[in-house]
């Protein structure tokens, strides 16, 4: 709704939509299950979902049915047949035939989300009087304004009958609301609904046919509810008449409109429904805000600042409905006049509506908590009471409003009204009746009244009466008229409203079409220019060409005929209309010449009433002949004759006087005019009071009926009255002997307390005189006798506070009869007429029963406080069943019972007591009368069903009655439990004390007393002591002198002095042992001990003798001393930790090299100190070598004590147990910058030389190779010169040789480094290896190298090293085998899916024991020619490195004498394989 | 004819190069003076530098630099040679048309330069 416009629907089948909440599901499986298949109808589910939750429900309903259940997705076009879902976490707008959906907003605050409502809003919108809405179960409203939504519409709405739904909430609250029109149970309303789109259709075939008929129908239908109601609808919108119509037809399932009215003609109910249906009741609190926001900003402080003083506010809401408007109005004056700070100013609000129900509510002011819906917080609280769920007006606003049934098109309006409000009543009436309804306003209105309308409705249509003063607020100022009467519109009778349609009719016929052309015609043609005035000369209506006739004359313009007839016509006029009035029939005058501009015309008049008119209009009709000729004739003739004629002179005499009358009229008649003119306007005034009149007469008319009615009520009332008269006298004679007759004395008082009356029994009691009693106050009887304060008060708060007191004890001391206690009761009577008030008092005299009472009662109390006051537990006992007398609350806390433990026998509240012996116990004590003694018996007793366990003390105590035969048991109790467990404890304890001393190994005594007397020792105390058990009972420091000797005589005395524990570890002390000292060393505690209080009383001494132990360790500490000394002097830095890694000692060479100290070293830790390049190795090479127990050992930076970092070897061992287990980590580190550095110019240095030695080489090589071929280019130098070549040959061979010589010293110091570079590149193998042997046969020309090629592949490689290897094993084949000059080269694959190449020669071979070695650096096969075989050792070494890098691996196969395989297999091109250094 | 230009401090090699080349019938200028290349290239109309990659004083990549730089000299085919392993990526990088690592084989040698005059021509 907030984004797209809803559309309205052009679709042909009807859209259901069903919303459900809590329990909907069972409700949605039966009311899907009985949908038929083929209904033609669509169907929307709404339900209230969680939005985090995923929806089954479309799964759950397709199984229960053959149509399509679909989850609604956005944008879903509706088709008929369907069942549609909303998901969850969704709004669902409909909107023309296509689902949309919304994102749920986010709940506000205070507010649920009402998807169900928003839905219907939206169906009710586009579908219109087509949509049907369906309430199943749930909880809460949500529907309910939907249904409202549906039902303004015109649609149906259906709801779940609360038999059926699981929750009733949702369907019962449509319901209440009465936007309902079926209730039913869900599996029978599809059918319900199909049967009304059924039987709507036919109405639609039908409608067509019928519209002819239609209005008479309707207007019987009028005329029915005209008669039952009084209400006549005859001028409300014919549409929506028709709608309402329509749909109790629909409802009632009638065939069609006459059905219906056969159907409601003798049905009044159905009469009533219909007349509700007619008045739409739909209202709101602050309906449209906005104009009331309006309202309180301008119009109410304007009408509250622009009135007389103590005039009243009045404002009448006309068509109120149920009364929220009005008390909106009501509302915000209050607020208005309370920000004004006069409150209390007198307000009226006349709220009239037409529906009675409608009324009634509004009258009770109680609305339901969604009816408040558009109020703020602040304004229910203010003006509402909650009362049981519903919210009542507050009395003060409620005050402010009147509320009455009234039809204001009919009934005779209010008066003098600042403001009217009439909002959405008018819409539904035709422009007549609006008419018809403005007017009357108008008329209510004071002058500059306001008017406020509904949305849609105008005050435009009498812009004469009203001006509009806000065009949004729809809010109009009643304008002022002066002089001119506004009539209302005179109703039309039955009878004008019949010739209306008839007319209507008749016009319409096609047949007559031709007709109506020639009239209209012939009356423009031919017919003469003329007016309609009414009975006043105003001119209604012209007709024709009138300028000859007619002049507007100087000033305000004006439509009376008179004013603007010209000049000539004026009388004329006059007279004509004055006669055609009076007889009611045309009359003509002929030829009156007027003066028009230069010519004259004669004018002929002809004045018609006009037949058949409410109000006389008249119409006149102007003739002209333009006698040009006549007036030719008349000049000519006065041409002619130029002698006066005497006639002539007569006739000018004549005419002259003639003119001179004629102007004596015009003068009277304008005098007359004058005269009539103030009379019209008086009889306008005088019109209107009489209207007003009428208006008072009649209600005074109802008035006297009314008075008349009422005094005949009267009078059968005083008929009533005098007979009750009658009985009252004969029950107050009976009253009146009762009172004298009864024993207690009664005095009646009046309200000043004066004594009215007084019975015998007072006089006597009181010994009072009634002379002296009768009109006194009752506080002066007797001399004052009776002024008691305390009676004052009561007897005065009687009257004031409509109280009685009953049984009021008082004791006073009479003068005469002496101290009394009575009783007194009072209360209020009322009198025969209620202003006067009396107070009966009635006396009794208790004064000897409650003497008697006291003394009994004392001395119970006495007893039974004692009873209950006593600490210990009593109960009594009496009865054969020990039923319990009584108890103390001491003994019921004892067995945890409630009060009901008293008058019950005892065994039955404490049954497990019965078998636990007390039964015998009582017997026995009833038996021989001798009291039973228990001490600490243990018993079970059950304590809130838990059988509980416990220590009692008691006696049982026999009772003897009067024969001194036992009646009863009396037992008291103490529950001793705590204490026997306590003591139990206490010796448990102790027992377990001695029990530990007495058996502990370890050295145990306890001193008391601040001469530390020895109380308890055990045997290995005793024995460490060696001065046997005789020193226990004796001060522990004399009985062991030795020990005051070593100093512990202060450490004890300090102990007993501060209370702080003393703790000894290793010390070595010395005893005497018979005569011998014997050190030991001892590890001993002194613990103060405290009684209960606290105080010191003593020390404990715990000990162990750890000789051995502290001996050892002693031992330990001098070795590490020796060790740490040792790596002190060790130039190295050595550094111990724990298995777990953690350095704790660090030897002098690291404090020297680091310049920390120790404390430093120790906190800061030597990783801080490894350069950050290393460190990651450093620590995941160290955790490793921790977590695996294996040696440690790297090179890396550590910074020294002037900030530069220092290369190092660092070596860690495990230092191990006999059973392996590490017991902790030595390491040490060693200084190797020199020897980086030296490696660093080594590696410049060979950098150097291999180039400084290539470049020579490089032009040696050229040249050679140059004159190689410059040889075989030129036949005659090779001729010449057969040794050159061979020479030249061997030359470029021995530079090859050189070449690679160098190559590999660099290399080798390079691998060493793992600085050796590769440059990979895709390449093919096979290639290589020809590319290869070719290089190699053009060195070797003598080899026979053999190729074969058994696979073809591409491997991703430094094609110069694999080349270089394979040169190492070619070359090393050739040079390896002196004798066979075959070397075989094969490429193969290997079952690893990888490639080989295997050189293979017929050499010298290779021993077993050497081919361990071969691939190892600088190793060389021992021969006895040693300078065959030169070479530094380390080409097999640099090509098993290259291969290994490579990913590969370098296998040998060989025999002694027989000949050597060297293979090389390396992976198949995958790029990610080959290990790829980094350029330089 | 072909002009080929030989930047070598050593000056037999550059002798050696200029012999050979000029036995397959290339022109040969030999210059020992790396900062003078770009005028080396620009009077002589050489069609292929063969540039050594110095170690002493200034390095040939940056003289590769320079002419790739320089608009006139952009397009000259430049064959670098060094006895230095490891280098031949450093000398592409730099611009070096092809690499040819020392000592040589001269068939090698011709073969490169032919190669290279080919694509140039081409």
């Amino acid at each position: 709704m907030k984004k797209d416009k809803l559309i309205k629907s052009k679709n042909e089948f009807p859209v259901v939509g069903i919303g459900a909440s809590a329990g909907g599901l069972k409700a949605f499986k039966s009311f899907v299950t009985s949908i038929p298949e083929k209904s033609g109808i669509a169907y929307v589910l709404v339900q209230h979902l969680d939005p985090n939750h995923t929806s089954l429900l479309p799964e759950i309903l397709q199984k229960v049915t053959k149509i399509k259940v679909l989850e609604i997705t956005d944008d879903i076009d509706v088709e008929p047949d369907n069942i549609y879902i909303l998901p969850s976490n969704k709004m669902l707008l409909a909107n023309d035939g296509i689902l949309k959906l919304e994102p749920r907003p986010k709940p506000e605050k205070g507010k649920n989300n009402l998807p169900i409502d928003l839905f219907f809003n939206s169906l009710a919108n586009v579908h219109q009087s087509h949509s049907i809405g369906v309430i199943l179960s749930g909880s809460g409203s949500d529907g309910t304004e939907g249904f409202k939504a549906i039902k303004n519409k015109n649609g149906t709405t259906f709801a779940q009958d609360e038999a059926s739904a699981e929750w009733n909430d949702m369907p019962r609250n449509a319901v209440e609301a009465g936007v309902v029109d079926f209730v039913l149970p869900p599996e029978k309303i599809p059918a319900k609904i199909v049967d009304l789109i059924g039987a709507r259709n036919e109405d639609k075939g039908e409608e067509q046919d019928n519209s002819e008929d239609n209005p008479k129908a309707i207007k019987e239908i009028l005329d029915l509810l005209h008669e039952r109601r009084g209400t006549d609808f005859t001028y409300y919108k014919k549409t929506t008449i028709r709608r309402r119509i329509d749909r109790r037809i629909t409802i009632n399932k009638c065939e069609n409109i006459d059905a219906y009215l056969n159907f409601m003609q003798n049905n009044n109910e159905e009469k009533d429904l219909l007349y509700q249906d007619l008045l739409i009741p739909v209202t709101d609190f602050f309906r449209d805000p906005k104009i009331f926001d309006h309202l309180c900003q301008t119009v109410f402080p304007h009408i509250l600042n622009n009135r007389k003083n103590g005039d009243p506010i009045r404002i009448w809401v006309a068509g109120c409905s149920t009364g929220q408007e009005a008390y909106t109005f009501a509302i915000c004056l209050r607020e208005q006049m309370e920000a004004n700070l006069n409150p209390w100013e007198k307000v009226q609000i006349f709220a009239t509506d037409i529906s009675e129900p409608a009324i009634a509510k509004a009258r009770k002011g109680l609305y339901k908590k969604e009816e408040l819906e558009s109020l703020s917080s602040q304004r229910i609280l203010k003006f509402f009471t909650k009362s049981n769920g519903k919210y009542r007006i507050n009395k003060e606003v409620r005050e402010m409003c009147v509320f009455a049934e009234q039809n204001f098109l009919k009934d005779p309006p209010f008066g003098n009204m600042d403001l009217i409000s009439c909002r959405n009543v008018l819409i539904y009436m035709e422009p007549y009746l609006q008419k018809k309804a403005l007017t009357t306003f108008y008329y209510a209105l004071k002058p500059k009244g306001f008017l406020l309308l509904g949305k849609s409705e105008t005050g435009s249509t009498v812009s004469e009466l009203f001006a509009s003063e806000n065009k949004a607020s729809k809010l109009y100022i009643r304008k002022e008229v002066p002089g001119k009467l506004i009539l209302p519109p005179k109703q039309v009778g039955k009878q004008s409203r019949r010739e209306r349609d008839d007319r209507i009719t008749q016009t319409e016929d096609k047949g007559t079409n031709f007709e109506k052309a020639a009239n209209t015609l012939l009356l423009n043609e031919y017919t003469p220019a003329g007016v309609v005035v009414n009975e006043a000369m105003d001119i209604v209506y012209f007709k024709g060409d009138t300028g000859n006739y007619l002049q507007q004359q100087t000033g305000k313009p004006s439509y009376n005929l008179i004013k603007i007839a010209r000049s000539g016509l004026t009388f004329e006029l006059r007279s004509l209309l004055q006669k055609a009035k009076k007889n009611n029939d045309r009359v003509q005058k002929e030829n009156i010449p007027i003066k028009v501009v230069n010519t004259t015309l004669v004018v002929s008049l002809e004045v018609v009433p006009l037949p058949n008119m409410a109000e006389p209009y008249f119409m006149v009709l102007f003739h002209t002949k333009e006698l040009e000729a006549n007036t030719v004739m008349i000049t000519a003739e006065k041409e002619n004759k130029s002698e006066p004629d005497p006639k002539d002179q007569l006739i000018a005499r004549l005419q002259k006087e003639l003119q001179q009358t004629r102007e004596d009229i015009l003068e009277i008649t304008e005098d007359q005019e004058a005269a009539n003119e103030e009379l019209q306007s008086s009889n306008e005034e005088l019109l209107s009071s009489s209207e007003e009149l009428q208006s008072l007469n009649e209600e005074l008319e109802t008035s006297k009926e009314e008075l008349q009615s009422t005094n005949e009520e009267l009078t059968s009332v005083n008929q009533e009255l005098v007979s009750l008269n009658e009985q009252v006298t004969e029950e107050r004679n009976f009253a009146e002997v009762v009172v004298e007759t009864v024993r207690e004395p009664l005095v009646v008082l009046d309200k000043d307390l004066k004594v009215i009356s007084a019975n015998t029994s007072f006089y006597i009691t009181f010994q009072v005189k009634e002379s002296e009693t009768i009109g006194r106050l009752i506080y002066e009887l007797g001399n004052k006798q009776w002024d008691i304060p305390e009676l004052r008060n009561r007897l005065e708060s009687i009257l004031p506070k409509r109280e009685s007191f009953v049984d009021f004890e008082i004791t006073h001391t009479f003068k005469a009869i002496g101290e009394r206690t009575m009783l007194l009761n009072a209360r209020e009577i009322k009198g025969e007429n209620k202003s006067r008030k009396m107070v009966l008092l009635a006396i009794e005299d208790i004064t000897e029963k409650k003497h008697l009472r006291q003394k009994e009662k004392e001395r119970l109390a006495k007893f039974k406080n004692l009873v209950v006051q006593a600490p210990v537990a009593i109960m009594f006992l009496k009865g054969e069943d020990y039923q319990v007398e009584l108890a103390n609350d001491f003994y019921l806390q004892l067995v945890e019972k409630e009060k009901d433990f008293i008058g019950r026998p005892v065994f039955e509240s404490l049954p497990e007591l019965k078998s636990q012996g007390i039964e015998d116990i009582l017997d026995e004590t009833v038996k021989s009368g001798e009291p039973y003694y228990a001490k600490e018996l243990e018993l079970t007793i059950n304590r809130n069903n838990k059988s509980k366990r416990g220590f009692y003390n008691f006696v049982c105590q026999p009772i003897r009655g009067w024969e001194g035969t036992v009646t009863g048991i009396m037992v008291i109790a103490t529950e001793v439990t705590e204490q026997v467990l306590a003591r139990k404890k206490v010796e448990e304890t102790v027992h377990r004390y001695n029990e530990m001393i007495y058996s502990s190994p370890s050295l145990m005594a306890i001193l008391e007393g601040e001469n530390f007397i020895l109380t308890v020792a055990n045997d290995a105390m005793l024995d460490q002591l060696g001065k046997g058990k005789g020193i226990i009972g004796k001060p522990y420091l004399v009985a062991v002198p030795e020990l005051e000797e070593q100093g512990l005589g202060d450490f004890l005395r300090e102990v007993y002095k501060t209370g702080k524990p003393y703790k000894a570890h290793e010390m070595p002390l010395y005893i005497v042992r018979e005569g011998e000292r014997e050190l030991n060393y001892y590890n001993f505690v002194y613990q103060p001990q405290r009684d209960v209080q606290g105080k010191i009383i003593g020390v404990a001494i715990i000990a162990t003798e750890v000789t051995a132990q502290a001996e050892f360790n002693k031992e330990i500490r001098e070795s590490e001393a020796r060790y740490h000394q040792m790596t002190d002097l060790m130039p190295d830095m050595i550094v111990n930790a724990t298995v777990d890694g953690e350095v704790f000692y660090y030897n002098k060479g690291w404090t020297d090299f680091t310049g920390w100290d120790m404390k430093k070293l120790k906190k800061q830790g030597w990783w801080n100190l490894i350069h950050p390049e290393d460190s990651p190795t450093v620590e995941q090479n160290w955790m490793r070598a921790v977590k695996t127990g294996n040696d440690f050992e790297m090179e890396l930076r550590i910074l020294d004590k002037n900030g530069d970092f220092k290369w190092h070897l660092s070596r860690s061992v495990p230092v191990k147990d006999e059973k392996g287990k590490i017991l902790m980590w030595v390491g040490a580190s060693t200084e190797i910058q020199k020897l980086k550095d030296e490696e660093k110019r080594k590696e410049g240095f060979l950098k150097m030389v291999s180039h400084e030695l290539k470049t020579p080489i490089t032009s040696i090589k050229g040249y050679t190779q140059l004159l190689l071929s410059l040889m075989e280019d030129d036949t005659e130098i090779q001729m010449n010169s057969l040794h050159i070549k061979p020479s030249l040959q061997r030359i470029d061979s021995q530079i090859s040789r050189l070449t690679r010589l160098i190559s590999e010293m660099l290399d080798i110091d390079r691998i060493k480094d793992s600085q050796l570079l590769f440059q990979s590149e895709l390449f093919n193998l096979n290639e290589l290896v020809k590319d290869t042997i070719d290089d190699i046969k053009y060195a070797y020309k003598q080899t026979n190298i053999s190729l074969k090629i058994e696979t073809t592949c591409l491997v991703n490689a430094d094609r110069d090293r694999i080349g270089q290897v394979l040169i190492n094993f070619i070359t090393n084949g050739i040079k390896y085998s002196p004798d066979d000059q075959n070397i075989e080269v094969r490429v193969f694959q290997t079952k690893d899916n990888k490639v080989s190449v295997s050189v293979k020669d017929h050499g010298i071979g290779i021993e077993k024991k050497d081919q361990q070695n071969i691939f190892k650096r600088f190793y060389r096969v021992s021969g006895k020619d040693e300078e065959t075989y030169s070479g530094f050792g380390i080409g097999l070494y640099l090509a098993k490195e290259i291969i290994e890098r490579h990913n590969g691996h370098v296998k040998v196969k060989s025999k002694k004498a027989v000949g050597s395989e060297f293979i090389f297999t390396l992976p198949i091109n995958t790029k990610t394989d080959v290990k790829r250094n980094e350029d330089e | 004819m072909n002009k080929i230009l030989v930047v070598d401090d050593d000056r037999i090699i550059g002798e050696m190069l200029k012999f050979a080349v000029g036995s397959k019938g290339y022109f040969a200028v030999i210059s020992n003076k790396p900062e003078q290349t770009v005028h080396n290239i620009f009077h002589n109309g050489i069609d292929l530098v063969m540039l050594d990659l110095f170690i002493f004083g200034v390095s040939g990549i940056e003289v590769c630099k320079e002419l790739r730089e320089n608009e006139t000299t952009a397009q000259v085919p430049i064959l670098m040679m060094s006895g230095l392993s490891g280098v031949k990526k450093k000398c592409l990088a730099a611009g070096a048309t092809d690499f040819i690592s020392k000592p040589f084989e001269m068939k090698t040698l011709f073969s490169k330069i032919e190669t290279i005059l080919t694509q140039k021509n081409v």
